[in-house]
């Protein structure tokens, strides 16, 4: 299973970006990881997908093929969108027909407003943005890294993105994105960890001491949307079981929204903050 | 990697980056072919030098083509970073050869003396040589070794001046200098032969430092 251990990361002999981190990414599951600016999520990105290599630890069992969707795409080539993909589609191993053919169809699905046949370099940051995601998705792939996959996307196309995401996911695709937001959890994903300062917060680790944090579990409901509205620290699914992390000040909203929405409360519990 | 090698010659050729390295090389094959002929092998060895700052410039323009951005794709579509080095070295061989048939073909056209097949052989080696070194220099030149555009024109600058006036330093100056001043010695194709040996070692070499510095700097 695609895992990440004890990931540590340094740019030259400045600070730590990225400090010990664990992460599992199983065959079909989404893992998002939610933080804020230059907490160090696009770097662990480049670490899962390959493009960087650790300056501790180990990645381990990446699958192939992976698909890669960086932050921004700019691009400086005057190649067009249509060629530059039925090339990556040709790298893929793909012929040219199936890879032009293939191509227009993602085109087309995430509605490219620019020319497809005009230079890269002259589509706007969205339109970029979209053939950044269809180069990803040309050929099924096994690993998908989205670095903050809805920046830059109108939100029309956003519905269209989250059906994909779907659609790999149930081939069995492992996906890992971040957000800077919890929002990401509109994906359903099935763990959402936050990163802080180049650390991953996860279970009994509260991000600030002063403040204590509450474990609730939950069964029984089905549709997630719900939490996107809500400010959680870590999520994770299994089997219709949802354990979600959540400040003290918003573990009332949690519960009111989860029994609205048909969700069993099986515990509530304290993990972490003042009074440990 | 022939599809990884066609993307990156298209990323070249829609670029227009390529444009002012490959007039110069063209101007210089003009201007020695459109005199009283020298000498064969005195006229590539003029062409062979030219070649080194030409193929540095070249596959400067070939690697900084793509954005940092569009460069992590590449890799990780072409499954590593080796595979994208690997393939930028042999795009940038595919027009050293082509330079290469253009510099030893149009002297044969002017010439009025027979050609020994030999010469067209030294021809070939020390313009091998020039080329392989050129791409070692510029894969050096290019991101992410080296990021801004001055600093790796002063950088290639340095490099290809050295590689060229230093004083029998293999293997361009003295691949170089044999066809100029070396005539008509025996061994000249050994001698030729081993500094093209040279320059692929040169070439290996900086390969393995590019793949180094993109998996741990990054590619930006």
């Amino acid at each position: 299973m695609f895992r990440l251990e004890g990931v540590g990361r340094r740019y030259g002999r400045g600070r730590w970006a990225l400090v010990d981190i664990d992460l599992t990414v199983p065959p079909g599951a989404t893992v998002a990881v939610v933080g804020d600016n230059g907490a160090g999520k696009s770097t662990l990105l480049r670490i899962a997908a390959g493009v960087l290599g650790p300056s501790r630890g180990r990645v381990l069992c990446r699958p192939a093929p992976v698909g890669y969707v960086p932050e921004r795409f700019p691009v400086t080539t005057r190649m067009s969108a249509l060629a530059y993909l039925r090339h990556l589609g040709r790298v893929r191993g793909l012929g040219t027909a199936t890879a032009t053919r293939r191509a227009e169809e993602l085109l087309e699905r995430l509605a490219l407003t620019g020319d497809p046949t005009g230079p890269l370099n002259a589509l706007s940051k969205g339109n970029a943005q979209k053939v950044a995601l269809a180069q990803a998705l040309l050929i099924s792939p096994e690993l998908l890294v989205l670095d903050e996959p809805w920046s830059g996307l109108d939100a029309v196309t956003h519905p269209v993105v989250v059906d994909m995401l779907a659609e790999v996911r149930a081939a069995g695709c492992a996906v890992l994105l971040t957000d800077h937001a919890a929002g990401v959890t509109r994906v359903a994903a099935s763990a959402v960890h936050r990163l802080h300062r180049g650390r991953l917060v996860l279970n009994e680790t509260p991000l600030n001491p002063a403040e204590p944090v509450f474990r609730v579990e939950l069964a029984g409901g089905g549709d997630l949307d719900w939490l996107s509205t809500l400010d959680i620290r870590a999520m994770d699914q299994l089997d219709g079981h949802l354990t979600v992390q959540i400040e003290a000040g918003h573990r009332h909203a949690l519960l009111q929204a989860a029994l609205e929405h048909g969700w069993l409360v099986e515990s509530l519990t304290r993990v972490g903050g003042a009074g440990q | 990697m022939t599809a990884l090698v066609r993307y990156q010659l298209a990323v070249l050729t829609t670029s227009q980056r390529f444009l002012p390295p490959l007039l110069l090389f063209l101007v210089t094959i003009a201007v020695l072919n459109s005199d009283t002929p020298d000498p064969l092998l005195h006229l590539y060895g003029i062409s062979a030098g030219v070649l080194l700052p030409v193929t540095t410039w070249l596959t400067v323009a070939l690697v900084n083509g793509e954005s940092p951005e569009q460069l992590a794709i590449s890799s990780v579509t072409a499954r590593g970073h080796k595979r994208t080095v690997v393939a930028s070295v042999l795009s940038a061989l595919c027009v050293v050869l082509v330079l290469t048939a253009v510099a030893l073909g149009v002297p044969l056209m002017h010439t009025a003396t027979p050609t020994q097949v030999v010469e067209v052989v030294d021809g070939l080696l020390s313009h091998l040589t020039s080329g392989l070194a050129g791409i070692a220099a510029g894969l050096l030149c290019s991101r992410p070794l080296i990021r801004r555009p001055g600093t790796a024109l002063a950088a290639g600058l340095v490099l290809v001046l050295a590689l060229a006036f230093l004083r029998n330093l293999p293997p361009v100056n003295t691949s170089v200098r044999l066809l100029l001043t070396g005539g008509s010695a025996p061994d000249l194709p050994d001698r030729l032969a081993s500094d093209a040996a040279v320059a692929l070692i040169l070439l290996t070499a900086s390969a393995v430092v590019t793949v180094r510095v993109r998996t741990v700097r990054g590619v930006r």
